[in-house]
């Protein structure tokens, strides 16, 4: 092994040194890039008193982006955002003059039914379902960060 | 011998060049120094796009974001604002060189190209300063534009091209943000090539005729280590010395203390105080352009002297220019001193 | 030879050098400044609903207590009452601007006033700031008159300066009687004023709201609206929990706190300090303080409440000062007066009644009286409507003193101890029924103390 001239040394050095600095200085641009001071939505709103609806009724709520639904036996509501791609379904029947038949996707066209059970299309999941609650001053709040079970009924 | 292909690089320059030419004391680097922070100021301004918004309402706060929040945000910042004002130095600098050593004989056109590459580099930086929209620009950009006015028959026009109605307002951030971002960049990127292809084809740095060659792989290496040596320099003050930040910009309060204006238009800040707008913003401004772009037509027509420092075919003009550089140097200097 | 021994070590050491550039900013991001209050740095940011702008001053703050339920920092923020640049973490750029104590009189218009705030309107009982304004503490119009009197400058000691000019404001319509004055002129002694009235200025003008306070224990405090609301240990030091102040630094307020449950050792800040001399002109400070080690809690406090020759009766140093002195008296009602006697109002009848009858007392209706409000203010007082409670001669309510069945109750505001009230109604009280004020009870209850 010839010995390594002081020439090559301080190419491979340099290189190694200019490589290590290209790193790093791409991992800090990255880091700068991946920040974000955007205020997140919020992950609940109120919706008003339970005089508010009537009985059937379908709403959807913009805050949250949720299907606020009465039924016969209380409140519930639908995660509004498809489990495929976020697109906002849409309502078929809106609930009052027609019977709420269920939820359908414009993007890529995902059927959901009334209680949000998928029933077609690419989206692998139903919609979730939200937690429903009074607050203190009797408004109903929805929760997207919580998620409940089909059967379960807000009854005010 | 070895990797013999050029690189990209080597390409990008002609196979050989005059060893004078390149040689530091000749020409200080001044051209090609330019050249690498404006390539710094695209780079760093892409990253600050990602953040700042040119709203009135979002401007000042967006910038705070950059330097308090967002990870090494101060960081390309700094590096954005220093590079903006060491180039209006060495493009200052790069034209007292081509005049002390005549490189303007024989190279009137892109004397002009040039001249024009400097006003729009004191544009960008104004247009920049403007964007932080803080209490110590915000006066400079209350007096500048209104200054446009006095501009005889294109005064209300240019002011409205400047600040997109009939006052400083809503419009005025985004206005700024455009002729910063894309209205002056583009016309300095045109110019800039032009510039550089002129030179090119006018024959290379002026030189004295009949002097050894340096081959493009030397050269390049040059420029790399020069880059590597600006750069660093460049890094260093950016990590010690912040761009600054003043509380946010009130108009409709008159300012608590003295408001200068930014430190390239002192010279004129100081000139307002004992002459007229129209005097002391438009037509002295206009008449040192004018001296300088008559510089290769008026002062020296001849092509003796040409790659000479202080060459004695360009007397004239040497002193001329030194006259006005001083001039300005001097109205800058006591605007400082108040 | 030595231009290519040392070939390729220029390029190696601008690249080391570009790659320490690169390392300094990763250090000097990790190292900044703000990170060193907390243990685990995050930028924290509130948006208050009353200016919806961005707030950064949690980064470094904290840990600091909220100011106070009524002032939650979701809903007001800092920079409402502190000024500032909210969104800089550059303390430099962050303090600009800054109202260290926004409840100084000469900012407290812009901060704490507003007509949505506390320069609202009379009717509300939301008009503090034009009231304190015209307080007796905050003009210092009876010591100047006082003193002008005394040195014959005035004939009488109808309060005719202040330490800014100043007009009465309407006030309730009905203020017991009492005189009063309609405006009062700036007192501004000129520079070449005689010995004596520049040291007035320079000694005993200087104790009011809006004085800075005597850099010493049992001094401290705050100027304005804080004098009183923010409460300051007698040593000086903060408690509470801000990373950014020093703990071991005397000068700060007890913690970042407003309150209306306001111990008697905050009034001795400025009250029971010790006495001016006329003749010499200067203010002597007391010398019995801090009390002697030896002495139990109880008479610690009797020791350091009052001055020596001071004579009070019991209730006046088992309770605190606000337990009497009622918010008209102490922040003002609007009107001018001329001495510390005539902004007092309250008498020993207030609470205890006289010979005849039993103190006023009103039965609370309405859920929006103010007896309520203050009472929610305040920790250690429950009220609710259909509580029975008494009020002074001029229609305060006295919130804290309660009816329970056949006993008088009385809270204590500022620590929650309840006393029962004796009733001066069918006790041995020897008084003639037509002298029933303060005066004549501390003839027989009051002691002086040693």
């Amino acid at each position: 092994m010839e010995p390594l001239s002081r020439r090559k040394l301080f190419t491979g050095l340099r290189k190694a040194l200019l490589a290590a600095t290209g790193a790093l200085a791409a991992g800090e641009a990255a880091q700068m890039m991946a920040h974000s001071s955007q205020p997140e939505p919020p992950e609940s709103a109120t919706a008003g008193k339970p005089e508010d609806y009537a009985a059937p009724s379908l709403t959807f709520v913009r805050d949250v982006r949720a299907y606020l639904v009465r039924d016969a036996l209380g409140f519930y509501a639908l995660d509004a955002v498809c489990s495929h791609l976020g697109c906002l379904v849409r309502a078929v029947g809106d609930g009052q003059n027609s019977p709420l038949l269920g939820f359908e996707c414009p993007c890529h066209n995902s059927h959901y039914d009334a209680q949000g059970e998928r029933i077609s299309g690419p989206a692998p999941r139903g919609l979730r379902y939200l937690a429903v609650e009074l607050d203190s001053t009797g408004n109903l709040i929805i929760h997207r960060d919580r998620e409940t079970h089909p059967d379960d009924r807000l009854i005010a | 011998m070895g990797d013999s292909r050029a690189s990209f690089f080597e390409h990008l320059h002609p196979a050989t060049i005059p060893a004078r030419s390149a040689a530091f004391t000749y020409t200080f680097g001044l051209g090609g120094i330019s050249v690498l922070l404006v390539l710094v100021l695209l780079v760093t301004g892409v990253l600050l796009m990602f953040f700042y918004e040119p709203s009135l309402a979002r401007a000042y706060s967006s910038v705070a974001a950059i330097t308090y929040e967002a990870p090494y945000g101060w960081f390309v910042r700094n590096l954005h604002y220093w590079a903006g004002q060491w180039l209006v130095v060495t493009a200052t600098l790069h034209m007292a060189r081509v005049v002390f050593t005549g490189g303007y004989k024989r190279r009137r056109l892109n004397w002009l190209i040039g001249l024009g590459l400097l006003v729009l580099v004191i544009l960008l930086d104004f247009t920049g300063l403007v964007l932080r929209w803080d209490a110590d620009v915000s006066w400079a950009l209350l007096v500048g534009t209104n200054l446009l006015r006095e501009v005889p028959l294109l005064g209300e026009t240019l002011y409205r091209l400047a600040v997109g109605g009939e006052t400083v307002g809503a419009a005025t951030p985004v206005r700024f943000y455009g002729w910063h971002i894309a209205g002056l960049t583009i016309a300095l990127l045109f110019l800039g090539v032009w510039h550089i292809w002129r030179v090119r084809r006018d024959g290379g740095i002026s030189h004295a005729a009949r002097t050894p060659r340096l081959s493009r792989r030397a050269l390049v290496r040059t420029e790399g280590l020069a880059t590597l040596v600006v750069l660093t320099m460049l890094g260093v003050v950016s990590l010690l010395w912040d761009a600054p930040l003043a509380p946010p910009a009130d108009l409709n309060t008159p300012a608590a203390h003295e408001s200068a204006a930014p430190w390239f238009f002192l010279g004129v800040q100081e000139a307002l105080r004992f002459a007229s707008p129209l005097l002391a913003g438009v037509i002295a401004p206009l008449l040192v352009l004018g001296v300088l772009a008559a510089l290769p037509y008026a002062l020296d027509r001849s092509a003796e002297g040409e790659g000479h420092w202080f060459n004695a075919a360009g007397r004239r003009a040497q002193i001329v220019f030194a006259a006005a550089l001083l001039l300005v140097i001097a109205l800058t200097v006591r605007g400082a001193l108040r | 030879m030595r231009r290519v021994a040392l070939a390729g070590l220029w390029p190696l050491l601008a690249t080391a050098g570009l790659l320490l550039v690169v390392v300094g900013a990763w250090l000097r991001e990790r190292t900044a400044p703000w990170r060193r209050y907390q243990d685990d740095p995050q930028v924290r940011a509130v948006v208050p609903s009353l200016t919806g702008q961005r707030e950064l001053c949690l980064t470094c703050h904290w840990s600091i207590e909220e100011i106070s339920p009524s002032h939650p920092v979701e809903v007001v923020g800092c920079v409402a009452c502190h000024g500032g640049v909210g969104i800089a973490l550059d303390e430099d750029l962050a303090h600009t601007g800054l109202i260290r104590n926004p409840g100084d009189l000469s900012v407290a218009a812009q901060t704490c006033g507003g007509s949505a705030c506390h320069s609202g309107a009379p009717a509300d009982h939301r008009d503090h700031l034009p009231r304190v304004e015209r307080s007796i503490q905050a003009t210092y119009a009876g010591a100047i008159a006082y003193v002008l009197r005394a040195f014959g400058v005035q004939p009488d000691s109808v309060a005719r300066f202040g330490i800014y000019a100043v007009q009465s404001y309407e006030g309730p319509p009905d203020n017991g009687g009492r005189p009063v004055v309609e405006a009062l002129a700036a007192f501004q002694p000129a520079p070449d004023a005689p010995p004596l009235v520049q040291q007035f200025a320079g000694n005993c003008l200087t104790c009011h709201l809006s004085a800075e306070a005597i850099q010493a224990p049992y001094f401290y405090r705050a100027t304005g609206c804080s004098a009183c609301h923010v409460l300051y240990d007698n040593d000086g030091l903060y408690k509470g929990g801000d990373p950014t102040l020093p703990r071991d630094e005397p000068g700060h307020m007890r913690r970042h706190e407003l309150t209306t449950a306001i111990p008697y050792t905050q009034c001795n800040h400025c009250h029971n300090r010790g006495n001016y001399e006329l003749p010499t002109m200067t203010f002597v400070p007391r010398a019995d303080i801090p009390a002697p080690d030896y002495l139990n809690a109880i008479e610690r406090r009797v020791h350091e409440y009052y001055q020596p020759i001071g004579q009070f009766t019991l209730c006046e140093w088992e309770l605190d000062c606000v337990d009497c002195h009622t918010r008209r008296e102490v922040m003002g009602d609007g009107y001018l007066y001329s001495s510390q006697r005539d902004a007092r109002y309250t008498e020993c009848r207030t609470c205890h009644g006289t010979l005849d009858a039993p103190p006023l007392s009103y039965t609370i209706t309405d859920p929006d009286d103010l007896a309520l409000r203050l009472a929610f203010l305040n920790p250690n007082l429950e009220l609710q409507v259909g509580d029975t409670i008494l009020m002074t001669d001029l229609g305060e309510p006295l919130p804290h003193v309660v009816w329970r069945g056949d006993r008088l109750e009385l809270t204590m505001k500022a620590t929650g101890q309840r006393y029962d009230v004796p009733l001066v109604l069918g006790s041995g009280c020897q008084q003639r029924p037509d002298q029933q004020e303060s005066h004549y009870c501390h003839v027989c209850h009051a002691y002086e103390r040693e």
